[in-house]
């Protein structure tokens, strides 16, 4: 029971770690509540060792989810953790209140040379950096 | 009695169904007919963008109930089912267990078969790819211009037209995209070139109703293809079979799944399963039509035949996904208003190798959604929604098709089961040489759209099976054994057991394969119509 509560608030805390990480802001109750059912729906197999420990320190250390999951996309792009990002984008951007965030843009080509060069160039130091933070994450505690 | 039984709903059956009930037969089509009743009527008419912005039940639909819209493993087949196209392929795996190493065996139970999700693409067989069959242009030109008046198909007369049979009932062409406009235009200042290359460039040929036709239509240019058939402007089998029900002489069962048949000197009996109650039945007619699907006929007909364990040919063709950076819509907006479906066709003669071609099909990326590229990008998530905000209405997504033929490596075999449905085992291996074939005619393909300022980020192979257009099992041929079928799509192993799927294809050009399936179909009716009763 006790660990029950537990896993749901950890379930909460990532939804809003998640949010805040991918758009700027937290999502409402509503959409909160959309990513615990969608846990449960789809995360239904027994998690491996290293998958538990990244999670479990993106609940200690919000500030690391940027790194981690730059580093994951390099190093083991379909795992755990980055499936629940990417499931939060999903509940997100299927969210009037959110559309925005996620609807193309039309922009010039000076800003889209721009965009794509600043970007690119956080997402590879991210990736460099969170290499190192992968490291440490999965020798953690699950 | 009934003149004729059919069995499938899909694009085969209900094109074979059409010219006999015409004809005043009677007709009974057995269907097993899942339906998508949870999702359909969630969806608003309005444009994609707008329901984004205004929708709180989108994410019932975009993603389903029980969040079967989020592909979080490798690149599916199919990725086009959406949570509203599901229903699709319900129920298939289980009635109609297959196995298939390294190929994707997708079967459909749905009312209007695979057709309830096809792509709607248009592309006729011209004379030199029907001779195969022994079938001439001559054969099937009727079928093809009945069964274009039938579904409403949309087009232009343009480059493609040498490859691709005109036909005089066309609907005007859908209004392009930003993006297709561009490279079109492009197309057009360099097109002698190009030409001389053996590439041609048009707009795709679409089963979509432009204008008002056969109540259906007109297109409203609302993003939401992928998800809902909003107007019925895209041709579904299941408007056909809307019609032929308001006909005395057509008569329609659903919930039943078709396991063999039996012929005597009296015509062809057909045993079923009701789906609901596991009953037995049977249903007796002069000639039976078999349009369950290419891998649906297979097992009626060696499971009727007792042709346990003795192979058959099988066909697909090979397909990729090429997303490309559209050079030409650098700076240029891209209008909300457009369509999901193929926006250009282009065609490449295999330079040196005459006969030969390559097609490809030319889309924009958006109402998909996001998250779904995302996956595809191995940067950091947020750094991955912002660079595809900016990079998507720059995309130019290529779907390549090659042809197929048999070879020794392409087979498939019915295993009998000790209990439950019968295994269907699929071996599929191309050999080395057919897949450098195809990976060179990619690389000449794609260069002549790097000249038309589409820049190729990737190469996406789903794997064998991924197109879907499974044919060639029971091959017309001019002569041929048992498990061939004669001119007339006559299985040659039956009396009057008749083939209307893609089962009777010897071989598939590149060029997908349901309008032709239809044709033929059609063409299957019309015969049968005019036999004498």
């Amino acid at each position: 029971m006790r660990d029950d509560i537990e896993e749901l608030r950890g379930l909460e805390g990532e939804a809003r770690v998640f949010g805040r990480y991918l758009v700027g802001r937290e999502p409402p109750d509503e959409l909160v509540e959309r990513y615990r059912a969608a846990n449960a729906a789809i995360f239904t197999e027994p998690v491996g060792p290293e998958d538990a420990a990244l999670v479990a320190f993106v609940r200690r250390h919000a500030w690391s989810v940027s790194l981690l999951d730059a580093a994951s996309g390099l190093l083991r792009p379909g795992n755990l953790l980055r499936n629940k990002i990417l499931l939060m984008a999903a509940i997100l951007e299927t969210s009037p209140a959110f559309a925005d965030d996620f609807l193309p843009r039309n922009t010039g080509p000076l800003r889209l040379l721009l965009g794509v060069f600043a970007h690119g160039t956080v997402a590879v130091a991210r990736a460099v950096l969170g290499a190192v933070v992968y490291a440490a994450a999965i020798r953690s505690r699950a | 009695m009934t003149d004729v039984v059919i069995v499938g709903s899909g694009p085969g059956g209900v094109n074979a169904a059409a010219p006999l009930v015409a004809a005043g037969r009677q007709v009974l089509l057995l269907d097993y007919g899942n339906e998508d009743r949870r999702y359909a009527a969630l969806i608003p008419h309005r444009p994609f963008s707008e329901l984004r912005r205004t929708d709180a039940e989108q994410h019932r639909y975009f993603l389903g109930d029980r969040f079967e819209g989020i592909p979080l493993g490798p690149v599916r087949v199919g990725a086009q089912l959406t949570p509203p196209r599901m229903h699709i392929l319900a129920d298939a795996a289980e009635r109609m267990p297959v196995r298939a190493d390294g190929f994707a065996a997708s079967m459909s139970l749905a009312r209007g078969g695979l057709g309830a999700g096809w792509s709607a693409g248009v592309f006729p067989f011209a004379g030199d790819e029907l001779r195969a069959m022994g079938l001439g242009l001559g054969d099937l030109r009727p079928h093809y211009d009945a069964v274009t008046e039938r579904i409403g198909v949309c087009g232009a007369g343009d480059d493609l037209e040498p490859f691709l049979p005109p036909s005089p009932s066309m609907l005007p062409p859908l209004e392009l995209d930003s993006s297709a406009e561009v490279v079109l235009a492009r197309y057009q200042r360099r097109r002698a070139a190009l030409n001389a290359a053996g590439f041609f460039l048009g707009r795709t040929r679409l089963a979509v109703c432009t204008e008002r036709h056969r109540e259906r239509g007109p297109y409203a240019y609302l993003d939401l293809d992928y998800w809902a058939d909003m107007d019925r402007s895209v041709y579904r089998p299941q408007w056909t079979l809307e019609e032929l029900l308001r006909a005395p002489n057509f008569t329609y069962l659903n919930r039943r799944f078709v396991r063999t048949f039996r012929e005597d000197e009296r015509g062809v009996r057909v045993h079923a399963t009701r789906a609901d109650t596991g009953e037995e039945e049977s249903h007796d007619a002069a000639a039976l039509v078999l349009a369950g699907g290419t891998l649906g006929t297979v097992r009626i007909v060696l499971a009727s035949l007792g042709a346990y364990d003795r192979p058959v040919p099988v066909l697909c063709n090979a397909y990729t996904y090429v997303p490309t950076l559209n050079l030409g819509m650098l700076g240029r907006p891209a209008r909300d208003r457009r369509s999901s479906l193929a926006q250009l066709t282009a065609l490449l003669r295999i330079p040196g190798d005459p006969g030969r071609i390559v097609q490809a099909q030319l889309f924009s990326y958006r109402s998909l959604l996001t998250f779904k590229l995302m996956k595809e990008s191995p940067l950091a998530y947020r750094e991955g929604l912002r660079l595809l905000r900016l990079l998507i209405p720059k995309f130019a997504i290529l779907g390549i098709h090659h042809e197929d033929r048999p070879t020794a490596g392409k087979c498939c075999t019915l295993r009998r089961a000790s209990a439950g449905p019968d295994l269907l085992e699929i071996t599929y291996h191309p050999s080395d040489a057919e897949t450098k074939l195809q990976q060179a005619d990619e690389r000449t393909l794609l260069r002549c759209f790097r000249r038309l300022g589409c820049l190729p980020l990737r190469s996406m192979r789903p794997g064998h099976g991924s197109s879907l257009h499974y044919a060639g099992t029971f091959p017309i041929a001019p002569e041929g054994g048992p498990f061939t079928c004669d001119r007339d799509s006559r299985l040659r192993a039956t009396r009057a057991v008749y083939l209307a799927d893609g089962s009777v294809f010897p071989w598939i050009p590149p060029k997908g394969l349901t309008f032709n399936l239809m044709a033929n179909a059609d063409r299957v009716g019309t015969l049968l119509a005019r036999k004498p009763g």
